[in-house]
């Protein structure tokens, strides 16, 4: 038996292991590869971006730790392929570009050779066009020949929206056409690429560069605010999930690893009747148990890594995924180092006030080493919730034994198990933990799921117009509903720069880096005296119509970032005009979401009184799009349209991509966590073998044994799994809604499901594992 | 009298590496309502076999086994369990109580599998009847060898059946406190009328019993 228990549990940790380490090292390559792609996001380390004029490279040149620069331009313009027009986004590179990541072409071309006449294009402008590998289209009436198609591009996602799918041509080619005068709408970059850091000293010298200049400067760590924000709520999902399958992994292996202990007992007893050392058996024993834990953990880590590697050589391009050699060492040597602590605690620990103090510090070492600190906090909470229903399940165990008197078998049966504390301990803390983990992974999976959901932006309008002047806007309607447009919407539209914030100048004000980017150039501003369809005012309330007092909506995460509450006030110039503004509401904004949204808006009365232009977002049918966009070209040629769809595909590809990697590490998760759990119950039902054949003995069938097995593990069930759902439930409630303030989503349906029929599994077989062998 | 344990050429092999091992060989052994019979015999000479084969828990390689008329030999284990926790009771040397079920409770899983709704007066007066009344929710683990053996013998006698078979219920035990078992094991077999078959070492035991046979290398002498 001994054997046969320990086969068991060699095999599940060993398979938890593979899974863990797989997890693990699958989400930090995943995270590793989203964090460090900021440099390629943005096509270098620093960038600085002027507008209708180039930025005056040499000054940067100079500053002392930056090591290459190289210059990027992007304007719009019209591409014309045959008779007809499209509105492109034209990415104009100088020879030294990129100087980080990398440009991915098909067919391969390397980007320091692309001639004055030679263009890539992306791949939507492709299809749209059919446009194939020499083909000629016009740019600013010049021919240029497509040489490829652009499949990833550094810089391509870091300038967020851009009007029209991008071309990627020389700059040399670009200044030849004369696009390229002062005054003229281009934005030129100047990407700088900075010596190991460097990073902080250089950026100090850039910003009092580029503040004389007029200049914008960003940097790595900001490249893409939207991805950051969307990256730091997956990673805080993310190490809620491993958190909550690791502790279970942890607990079930402590389980397994004290039924070894007691399986071992008689024969330490017997080894100390022949008068063995009491130091040589505890040795003896502590080898006895740990090795095959420590080889069954070696092999798990070395399986989960090969399977890793499998993984990163089959996915494929798009998704960012970067296995760092120190994360592997790390994260194999903490999970060995973790199950062999776990281990030893079990087996040499036999005050509580140990595991008390041991567990949580351990899981939090583990999880702050290869997590961070935020991690370790869950890890120590969710170590020390099995500890607390464990001391919990002890008390309320006595309270089961009225019912052990009961008139009815099945209660009598149920209330001489769960009175029993220890076995009340063992399903607490395995049974509940499994619930708890099951709750907490599968909720904050469905959480995330659904704010990324949201961010995929199924209703996005199909259009995105700008630059509609006040006297057109009529008639761009009336031409809209001639094509059948719907959910037209047309709000007016200011630029304008936050200069202060509660008094204090802007770049002197401490924001948070999730936002810094409000305060970085101007920002579109709308007004209106009621507040947008659809959204929640979150504090504060908005102004009554006709308000003449200058109040302001943002955001609320910007406005948490900023410092700003209701009440406070900003200073913002519009065209020169300061505007001193009270927040009076916030609210929240999806800015993935592909609509219309602006970070600030303002009461009509100060609204009115400025310059300004329209925008307007709607959508078209797939029928009524060519000729609708072809009326827009002809009757509106000042307006710029932009297919929304290729604006918000990259974003929605990595939101996908996001989704697939979560929905993927959450179910390993789970399987790991379920193995293990398995195990330690299946091991508790060996270790009363003896009674079960005493019942047997005693005349009992082997269907009686197995109902009454199944019958308490079906009420340690109902018991612990209501306990622990809810657990997982709070849990995840407070990291997701208080810590990050975000709705938490509770898939009903999946949850019970999914609670219940492993446990109707685990009940089927434990019934069976007890008359395995009974004759 | 009709015999209540019926053996005719009874023999029991088990499979091992090298062949099969005889255990028993054709045995040919009766008990009768109301009767007490004693074997003996050295380690290994398949005392605790025949009592398996009594109470049906192996099935014999050849010969027929009846139990108040039932065939063992013929019967499915799951029937034979039935037989078993209807028409015996059986007391063990190691006691076999059930150490998560306190003493009342022990013997009611007697009442319990016997199918007997379950009557803690029964099992608390088969207590009391073995000077356990004092000792009713007391676990196994905090009972004397003796006192658990006074468990088992209620367990076994508590749903009054027509046939005890006990193996070596005082091997455990000093010689003071095995003779104390032992009458009280008798005595209550008499006084429910069932027959004994016990399994022992002790030749002053044996001798108490109706009739007395020994077995050696797995034949009846």
């Amino acid at each position: 038996m001994l054997a046969r228990t320990a086969k068991g549990t060699f095999v599940s940790l060993m398979l938890a292991s593979s899974l863990f380490v797989l997890t693990l090292l699958g989400g930090l390559g995943f995270q590793r590869a989203l964090e460090r792609s900021g440099a390629d996001l943005l096509g270098g380390d620093v960038e600085i971006r002027t507008v209708h004029r180039p930025v005056a490279a040499q000054r940067y040149a100079r500053i002392e730790g930056v090591q290459e620069i190289a210059r990027m331009t992007s304007l719009r313009s019209m591409l014309q392929v045959g008779d007809q027009y499209r509105l492109v986004q034209i990415t104009a590179v100088e020879e030294s570009w990129p100087l980080r990541g990398q440009l991915v072409t098909e067919p391969l071309l390397n980007a320091k050779k692309l001639g004055p006449k030679d263009v890539l294009v992306e791949p939507s402008l492709a299809r749209r066009f059919d446009l194939k590998v020499g083909q000629k289209v016009q740019v600013a009436g010049q021919d240029l020949t497509v040489r490829g198609i652009v499949v990833a591009m550094p810089g391509g996602f870091s300038q967020g929206p851009v009007l029209g799918p991008r071309i990627l041509m020389s700059r040399a080619a670009l200044e030849s056409a004369g696009l390229l005068q002062v005054g003229s709408l281009f934005h030129d970059h100047l990407l700088l690429n900075v010596a190991p850091g460097q990073l902080d000293a250089v950026l100090s010298d850039v910003n009092s560069q580029a503040q004389e200049d007029g200049a914008r400067v960003r940097e790595r760590r900001a490249a893409a605010p939207a991805t950051i924000q969307i990256v730091s709520r997956v990673a805080v999902g993310f190490a809620l999930m491993v958190a909550a399958g690791l502790i279970i992994a942890a607990y079930g292996l402590r389980h397994a690893v004290m039924t070894q202990r007691h399986l071992r007992e008689p024969l330490a007893h017997d080894l100390r009747a022949l008068g063995m050392a009491e130091a040589l058996i505890k040795r003896l024993m502590i080898i006895a148990l740990l090795l095959p834990g420590f080889i069954a953990t070696c092999l798990g880590v070395v399986l989960g890594v090969i399977l890793l590697l499998a993984v990163g050589l089959v996915l494929p391009q798009n998704i960012p995924f970067l296995p760092v050699l120190f994360d592997v060492l790390l994260v194999s040597i903490s999970v060995v180092l973790y199950a062999v602590c776990v281990s030893l605690l079990a087996v040499m620990a036999r005050r509580a006030w140990w595991h008390w103090v041991g567990l949580p510090l351990l899981s939090a070492s583990i999880f702050a080493i290869i997590l961070g600190l935020q991690p370790a906090l869950f890890a120590m909470i969710f170590t020390l919730i099995p500890l607390l229903l464990e001391f919990i399940a002890t008390r309320i165990a006595p309270i089961w034994g009225t019912l052990a008197y009961h008139s009815r078998p099945s209660l009598r049966a149920i209330g001489r198990v769960l009175r029993q504390p220890e076995l009340l301990r063992l399903g607490f803390s395995v049974g509940a933990v499994g619930a708890l983990a099951f709750a907490t992974i599968l909720v904050a999976l469905s959480s995330l799921r659904a704010d990324l959901d949201q961010r995929l932006s199924v209703n996005a309008p199909t259009h995105f117009v700008v630059d509609l002047r006040q006297v057109d806007v009529e008639s761009f309607t009336d031409m809209l509903r001639a094509h059948n447009a719907s959910d037209v919407k047309v709000a007016s539209m200011l630029r304008g720069v936050i200069r202060k914030i509660n008094g204090i100048a802007s770049q002197d004000a401490q924001v948070g880096s999730g936002s810094a980017w409000m305060l970085r150039g101007d920002r579109g501003i709308t007004f209106a005296d009621q507040p947008p369809e659809g959204i929640d005012i979150l504090e504060g309330a908005w102004w009554p119509e006709g308000e003449q007092k200058p109040s302001v909506s943002l955001d609320q995460r910007a406005a948490q970032d900023l410092g700003l509450n209701v009440g406070d006030t900003i200073e913002v110039d519009i065209l020169g005009q300061p505007i001193m503004l009270t927040v009076a509401a916030l609210r929240e904004i999806n800015w993935a979401g592909g609509g219309m949204n602006f970070s600030l808006m303002v009461n009509k009365a100060v609204g009115e009184q400025l310059p300004l232009g329209y925008i307007s977002s709607f959508s078209l049918s797939e029928n009524d799009m060519a000729s609708a966009e072809a009326d827009m070209a002809r009757l509106f040629p000042m307006v710029s349209v932009v297919r929304v769809q290729d604006v918000i595909a990259p974003v929605q590809s990595l939101l996908n991509i996001l989704r697939y990697v979560l929905t993927g590490l959450g179910g390993l998760l789970l399987f790991g966590a379920l193995l293990v759990l398995t195990s330690a119950l299946l091991a508790q039902i060996r270790l009363r073998k003896e009674e079960f054949e005493t019942r047997r003995l005693l005349g009992a069938t082997k269907k009686q044994i197995q109902s009454l097995v199944r019958l308490e593990m079906g009420a340690l069930a109902g018991l612990v799994l209501g306990v622990g759902m809810l657990m997982g439930l709070i849990m995840v409630w407070v990291v997701f809604y208080v810590a990050l303030s975000q709705d938490i989503v509770v898939p009903w349906v999946s949850l019970i499901v999914g609670l219940v029929i492993p446990w109707l599994v685990i009940i089927f077989l434990a019934g069976s594992h007890a008359t395995t062998k009974l004759r | 009298m009709q015999d209540l344990l019926h053996m005719s050429q009874v023999s029991y092999n088990v499979p091992t590496l090298e062949g099969p091992l005889q255990i028993l060989r054709d045995i040919n052994f009766s008990v009768t309502q109301g009767k007490s019979v004693a074997i003996m015999g050295p380690s290994g000479s398949g005392k605790t076999s025949l009592l398996r084969l009594a109470a049906g828990q192996h099935k014999p390689s050849s010969g027929r086994i009846l139990l108040a008329g039932h065939d063992l030999t013929a019967a499915h284990a799951d029937q034979c369990a039935q037989w078993r926790r209807t028409l015996i009771g059986q007391v063990f040397q190691q006691f076999r109580l059930v150490e998560t079920l306190n003493a009342l409770e022990n013997v009611v899983l007697g009442l319990e599998l016997a199918g007997i709704t379950a009557n803690f007066d029964v099992a608390e007066a088969a207590l009391v009847e073995v000077g356990l009344g004092h000792r009713l929710k007391h676990f196994p683990e905090t009972l004397s060898g003796g006192e658990r053996q006074r468990v088992g013998i209620a367990r076994a006698l508590v749903h009054k059946p027509q046939l005890v078979l006990a193996d070596e219920p005082t091997g455990n035990l000093d010689k003071d406190r095995a003779v104390q078992i032992f009458d009280l094991l008798l005595n209550a077999v008499s006084q429910t009328g069932a027959a004994l078959v016990l399994v022992t070492h002790d030749p002053t035991l044996a001798m108490r019993c109706d009739q007395m046979i020994e077995i050696s290398g797995g034949c009846l002498k």
